[in-house]
């Protein structure tokens, strides 16, 4: 896991984080100002719980800050701290659990394939807009091997293949077995 | 014991049985594809749901939730990567006697062990569900309230290495409930003015952007390693003398795992290491383990088995989903109209028998699936990530819009399967944002109510035994694991210094 385990993400990630996370908390607290009042005395209203949850946000935000600044000092520092750990004891990092390491898992990889990731997003995101024009049997093949592709399949044998069957098996099981009325386009 | 034998029947109805077959070879194979799991098998199968009647839809969850606790030990052994993490602590023993050319005997130890331990948590959950909803009819909002915090509570077992992280997955998952209308005044909240948002963002898309869309956006980013060649399946399997001297150990493994199962947010990976180490602590071989011992695969396989039938227990009784599975299969039961929870036992008894005896033929199903597939899993298990991840993107999508017919839910499961991938990168677990979303009304809404009942005086909740009670259960849970952890690491610093 080295330096960039959970808790030793970078400060300036971390800082990243705790001004996102904020930001969320103070859009929940803005959008519960336009709520009703409660409907009965003394009992809290639909704004409550909002409020409360963002107010909690606000604090996670400001304790990821806090830490990301302890971070940014122990690297200032020289010493021989992990980078926003906020000095943990190195047995406090060493307790693993699968969801930390499949973050590690992810973080290994490569900037080539973290943009590759964002661009398999805006691939999906580009199969849901054309789906209702250009129809299942045409739109899902497509979705199909721009993924393949960007994940690293080359034998243009698979790409052919598996795309068209895979088309065949949604169209027979969802169209025509469940009867679920999938785009058809045009 | 009569509904009990019409459920057996109902079970063993042709498309029931189906139902459970599909289930059982689906399972397998999600358990064994290293990158899959009983959870995403769950998550891409839940809006194909939709089209089957409740009792086959429930079975085929049931039957992937068993056959995947299997399925994980095959790669375990096989090639010695754990086909899910509750296989984990298989590759002990599992992978350690295929080097040695008896991969068969010890995927045949895993099937037995796999499935004695989920007839034994079929059981407990026979014996358990009825008391605990006779118990549970009695309550409250008070109580509910209580319950919620105290499932909410167990997000402390799911955080991981960062507890703060664990907590602002929650929290979200507690924001993304909010949006919609508010259940008690109707009050839109957070729907950004837009009528798409006005019946919230819907557990199910959630689910499967989470647990499908965010594992494939994960391998895209080369998260997922090719699995390696191993051994193969070389070695005769194990003989019924062999099988049945490790009664002992699978009834441990299986209590293990049932007791464990049966907590909310503690889960199979858990009770099978919990298991493995226990069977080592009273071997009398003990220093044998690890290097292909029989029993070290029987105890972690008999207990993440019987955890499944455990895990049902507060989910079916009380609404509350111990485990990221078994919140998938929650989403099965609200796609189906079905409302887990005190009321369960009595409103639908028929479905719940059905369940039950679903579950032991499944568990017999497993073994059949399990035990002639074995060749064939072995070779499945090698298919490369770059078919696998866009085929399961692509059936997420299409599945998701199939649901209801509502494109709009599969950008909500694109949204949720970025959201996911980027907490996942940043090192935040997924698993309790779902609680959240979860437990979040049941929270919420019982805490108004009581406060409504009590004309805002908060000594309802200290009225209420059982709210208090679970209460203070809560808080016991949320700090248990940071005392344990605080306590592990003086011990340790104690020794260092020594």
């Amino acid at each position: 896991m080295g330096s960039r385990s959970a808790r030793g993400s970078p400060p300036l990630r971390l800082l990243a984080e705790a001004g996102l996370l904020a930001v969320v908390g103070a859009a929940v607290l803005l959008d519960s100002r336009g709520y009703p009042p409660s409907l009965a005395e003394g009992a809290p209203g639909p704004a409550f719980f909002p409020r409360l949850l963002a107010a909690l946000l606000i604090a996670c935000a400001a304790w990821l800050a806090i830490r990301a600044w302890r971070g940014a000092r122990g690297r200032g520092s020289g010493g021989a701290k992990d980078s926003g750990s906020g000095g943990e004891s190195s047995a406090g990092r060493s307790r693993g659990n699968a969801s930390s390491d499949s973050a590690a898992g992810v973080r290994a990889s490569t900037r080539v394939q973290r943009f590759g990731v964002w661009v398999a997003v805006a691939w999906i995101a580009a199969f849901l807009l054309v789906w209702p024009r250009l129809g299942t049997v045409l739109s899902v093949p497509l979705l199909v091997v721009g993924l393949m592709w960007l994940t690293g399949e080359r034998s243009w044998r698979t790409l052919v293949s598996v795309p068209l069957a895979f088309a065949g098996f949604i169209y027979l099981v969802f169209m025509v077995l469940l009867g679920v009325p999938l785009p058809t386009g045009f | 014991m009569s509904a009990f034998l019409d459920g057996l029947l109902t079970a063993l109805q042709p498309g029931n049985l189906a139902a459970l077959l599909g289930g059982s070879l689906l399972g397998v194979f999600a358990g064994a594809m290293p990158g899959l799991s009983s959870t995403v098998g769950l998550a891409l199968v839940l809006p194909l749901t939709f089209a089957l009647d409740p009792t086959p839809a429930l079975l085929m969850m049931v039957s992937i939730y068993m056959a995947a606790e299997y399925g994980g030990s095959i790669t375990a052994i096989a090639i010695g990567v754990p086909g899910s993490s509750p296989a984990l602590a298989t590759t002990f023993d599992g992978y350690a006697m295929t080097q040695r050319g008896e991969a068969g005997r010890a995927l045949g130890i895993s099937l037995f062990s796999s499935m004695s331990g989920g007839i034994l948590g079929t059981i407990l959950l026979v014996l358990a569900l009825g008391p605990l909803s006779r118990a549970a009819i009695t309550f409250g909002p008070a109580e509910y309230f209580g319950l919620g915090v105290f499932g909410l509570s167990i997000v402390a077992n799911l955080v991981g290495r960062d507890p703060l992280k664990g907590i602002i997955s929650a929290l979200l998952g507690l924001v993304f409930f909010i949006v919609g209308l508010d259940v008690l005044t109707g009050a839109p909240r957070l729907t950004l003015g837009t009528n798409m948002l006005m019946d919230g963002l819907g557990l199910v898309p959630m689910l499967i952007g989470f647990f499908a869309i965010a594992e494939a956006l994960k391998a895209a980013a080369g998260g997922r390693k090719e699995t390696a060649p191993g051994a193969g399946i070389t070695g005769a399997l194990p003989g019924a003398r062999e099988l049945f001297g490790l009664w002992r150990t699978i009834l441990r493994g299986s209590a293990i795992g049932g007791l464990i199962g049966a907590i909310p947010g503690a889960g199979a990976t858990i009770a099978s290491i919990v298991a493995w180490n226990e069977e080592r602590r009273v071997s009398k071989d003990r220093e044998l383990f690890g290097t292909g011992v029989p029993a070290g695969i029987a105890a972690p396989e008999a207990a993440n088995n019987s955890c499944v039938g455990a895990a049902m227990i507060p989910l079916l009784a009380l609404g509350i989903p111990g485990s990221a599975s078994a919140a998938v299969l929650l989403g099965g039961l609200t796609v189906q109209g079905v409302a887990p929870g005190p009321l369960l036992m009595a409103e639908r008894s028929e479905l719940v028998y059905a369940l039950y005896a679903g579950f032991l033929v499944a568990v017999l199903l497993m073994l059949a699936v399990g035990r002639l597939g074995i060749p064939l899993w072995t070779r499945v298990v090698r298919l490369r990530p770059s078919i696998l991840m866009p085929l399961v993107v692509a059936i997420s999508l299409v599945g998701v819009f199939a649901l209801r017919g509502n494109a709009a839910d599969a950008w909500v499961a694109l949204f949720f399967g970025v959201v996911g991938f980027a907490m996942l990168r940043a090192g935040y677990p997924l698993a309790p944002a779902v609680l959240g979303l979860i437990l979040g009304p049941m929270i919420e809404t019982n805490y108004r109510r009581a406060l409504t009942l009590s004309s805002g005086s908060h000594t309802v909740f200290l009225e209420s035994p059982i709210g208090l009670v679970l209460l203070a259960l809560a808080v016991v849970s949320f700090a248990a694991p940071a005392v344990r952890n605080r306590l592990v690491s003086a011990k340790r610093q104690a020794k260092e210094q020594e």
